[in-house]
């Protein structure tokens, strides 16, 4: 009587087991690069070996010390910081658009925003070139921070829209029937509701660019962003210091994720 | 605007708004008198929403005038309006707490917080959620939800008041026990208040008058006794209410239906229709006595029993299937197929006149 019954909840634990242990195989897959950048980043060798002959960090001592590198982060992360305002603050008005008012041509202009992802980075780069050149800004940092805020954009569109889609926009209009500017409704009502999506878009945004090498390559002339650097770096000597720095990004990253997931679970509480 | 001026909480002038080619509003015209009820009734894409929000000044009209206690208001944005409105679906800000919500129409009005905190702590108070005041909207109930946000839209002492269907989301018992609290904070504050709703019986509930809306026109206002005793076409007729309507033909004697029965009506009319409520339909075994009323024999068709009142289709012999409603009474109930004699009062045949759109078709 029980049989049919065992049966069916054996294939239940078999095809359970085998999607958790595919879930652990893809995973795997996805972490294999971090496993073997840590240990070389702590090599005591001079070569890019895995594993490792020795341990040391003089790699990152190589890193810390040499004014190159750092200058070289600093710019990344000015550029950054430069790429992800504009591009979320741009990016944040034209959700806000075509969420709203340009409704009938929203999927048009969703689409053509995605553009710059589908642009091979190479030909993007080429015209960032030539344009810029034209107006002066090649070799600047600004002109890479421009040039990555296009880049960035499509992220940001992606989540904004999908997350003012979901926002209902009778509490802005409430806002305003109460009294509120347009505005103030925006900033005091809509903003904190799709902080999370903002949060998210930022991220994005600044991950794209400080990871972005082509453009970079193109625009920066004596100095360059960190992914120069390390191109540079990899041409002339291989070292680990490149390792060294790959995981003080990825360490960089993950904090950066950590402090995103709590501000995120503090609003979702409140709201639950 | 010479007509404009007058003592009226709100004065709309064959006001037009087109969505496309949809024709939302066509020439409204209502006027709404201080401290009055006044709710608008109209099934579903009828326009009630886009005209309360064209009131509330969400929507600009194409044409026509608004003007709120004789001031013109047709351009007037909508912060400038001073009208408090509750939303479909509450509108409250989910991350700001019950308090913070109430205060943020006092904060727009830069008053200081302390002030802005105390009465909105006495508007919660009215609305008997004091205790709920550190609470986030999702904490609470649908029908608190619904109070905070009527509490949010009294709290600045607006000029108006608008609810939109605030109650279609509530259970039964828990509308009508909202119903008497808005009416109660209506009348204690005298708020000219306009409330809109699909449901007929809210609206006769509530209101000192209603108008009716129907593709974007109001087709009746008048109070709930005018509108559901005397309705000015079929569609409201069948809008209020349960109702006979019969068609026939006018003879000297009465309405003669084409299924043959001759409705006598206490004043002669040419509509060609008459309308007869089912409660107005009195069933018996044996035929009533008394004059000035009309007599149909006929065979009950069905029974529904609806806790407090009975519900009988009545075929009548060479006549129209009647819809009767009467007092539910356990022991005399009448049964499918059994014959029973219909009453019907002179006075309670009363003529409906056509329908202005039906006439030109
Ligand atoms: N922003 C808009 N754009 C286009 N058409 C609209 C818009 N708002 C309303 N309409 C149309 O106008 C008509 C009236 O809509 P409205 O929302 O006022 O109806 P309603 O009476 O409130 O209906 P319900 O009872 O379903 O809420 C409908 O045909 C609707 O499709
Ligand atoms: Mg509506």
């Amino acid at each position: 009587m029980s049989h049919p019954l065992s049966r069916l909840k054996a294939s239940e634990w078999l095809s359970r087991g085998l999607l958790s242990a595919f879930s652990w195989l893809v995973f795997l897959f996805l972490v294999a690069p971090l496993l073997v950048v840590v240990p070389i980043s702590f090599s005591g060798g001079s070569y890019l070996r895995f594993p490792p002959d020795s341990y040391s960090v003089r790699w990152y001592e190589t890193y810390f010390t040499s004014q190159s590198w750092i200058d070289a982060t600093l710019l990344s992360i000015l550029v950054g910081v430069v790429a992800t305002i504009l591009s979320v603050a741009l990016g944040f008005l034209f959700a806000l658009g075509i969420t709203r008012g340009l409704r009938s041509w929203s999927g048009t202009l969703e689409k053509v925003a995605l553009a710059p992802m589908i642009v091979p980075s190479i030909v993007y780069s080429v015209s960032m070139y030539s344009l810029f050149s034209d107006l002066g800004l090649v070799g600047t940092w600004y002109g890479i921070a421009l040039a990555h805020t296009v880049l960035c954009l499509p992220f940001v569109i992606i989540i904004l829209t999908a997350g003012l889609k979901e926002y209902d926009i009778d509490q802005e209009t409430a806002a305003i029937g109460l009294g509120a500017s347009r505005l103030v409704a925006i900033r005091r009502i809509t903003i904190p509701q799709i902080r999370s999506s903002l949060l998210s878009a930022a991220f994005l945004a600044f991950i794209t660019s400080f990871d972005e090498l082509v453009v970079a390559m193109f625009l920066s002339s004596t100095f360059g962003t960190l992914p120069k650097k390390m191109f540079d770096n990899i041409r002339l000597q291989i070292d680990p210091t490149i390792a060294a720095v790959s995981v003080l990004e990825i360490v960089m990253i993950v904090i950066v994720m950590f402090v995103l997931l709590r501000m995120n679970k503090g609003k979702a509480s409140r709201l639950a | 605007m010479p007509d404009l001026r007058n003592t009226s909480a709100l004065k709309l002038e064959s006001i037009r708004k087109t969505f496309g080619r949809v024709d939302a509003l066509t020439s409204i015209n209502l006027e709404v008198n201080a401290g009055e009820f006044l709710t608008i009734l109209g099934p579903s894409g009828s326009g009630k929403t886009t005209l309360l929000r064209l009131i509330a000044g969400f929507v600009t009209p194409d044409s026509g005038r608004l003007a709120i206690f004789g001031k013109d208001m047709t351009m007037a944005s909508a912060g400038k309006r001073e009208i408090g409105m509750v939303f479909q679906h509450y509108a409250l800000f989910p991350h700001l707490t019950v308090l913070e919500n109430v205060m943020f129409p006092l904060e727009m009005r830069k008053h200081s917080r302390r002030d802005a905190a105390d009465k909105a702590s006495a508007a919660l108070a009215a609305v008997r959620l004091d205790a709920f005041g550190d609470r986030y909207p999702k904490q609470l109930s649908g029908g608190q939800q619904q109070r905070v946000a009527l509490a949010r839209a009294v709290v600045f002492e607006p000029k108006l008041l608008l609810l939109d269907e605030p109650f279609s989301a509530l259970d039964r018992r828990l509308r009508e026990s909202m119903q008497r609290e808005v009416k109660q904070l209506q009348a204690s504050l005298n708020l000219t208040t306009i409330f809109i709703t699909h449901d007929q019986e809210e609206a006769l509930v509530m209101s000192d008058r209603i108008a009716v809306i129907d593709r974007g026109t109001i087709q009746q206002l008048g109070t709930p006794n005018e509108i559901y005793y005397h309705p000015r076409s079929i569609t409201v007729a069948q809008f209020i209410g349960e109702s006979n309507i019969l068609e026939g033909t006018e003879t000297p004697e009465g309405l003669r239906t084409s299924s043959g029965m001759l409705l006598r009506r206490a004043s002669p009319s040419t509509s060609g229709r008459v309308l007869v409520r089912p409660e107005a339909i009195r069933i018996t075994r044996e035929p009533a006595t008394g004059g000035a009323t009309n007599q149909f024999k006929g065979k009950i068709a069905s029974r529904t029993f609806v806790g407090g009142f009975t519900i009988y289709q009545v075929d009548v012999y060479g006549g129209d299937t009647l819809t009767v409603r009467c007092l539910a009474d356990e022991g005399s109930m009448f049964e499918a197929s059994q014959e029973v004699n219909l009453s019907i009062r002179e006075a309670d045949c009363r003529p409906v006149p056509q329908d202005a759109k039906d006439a030109g078709a």
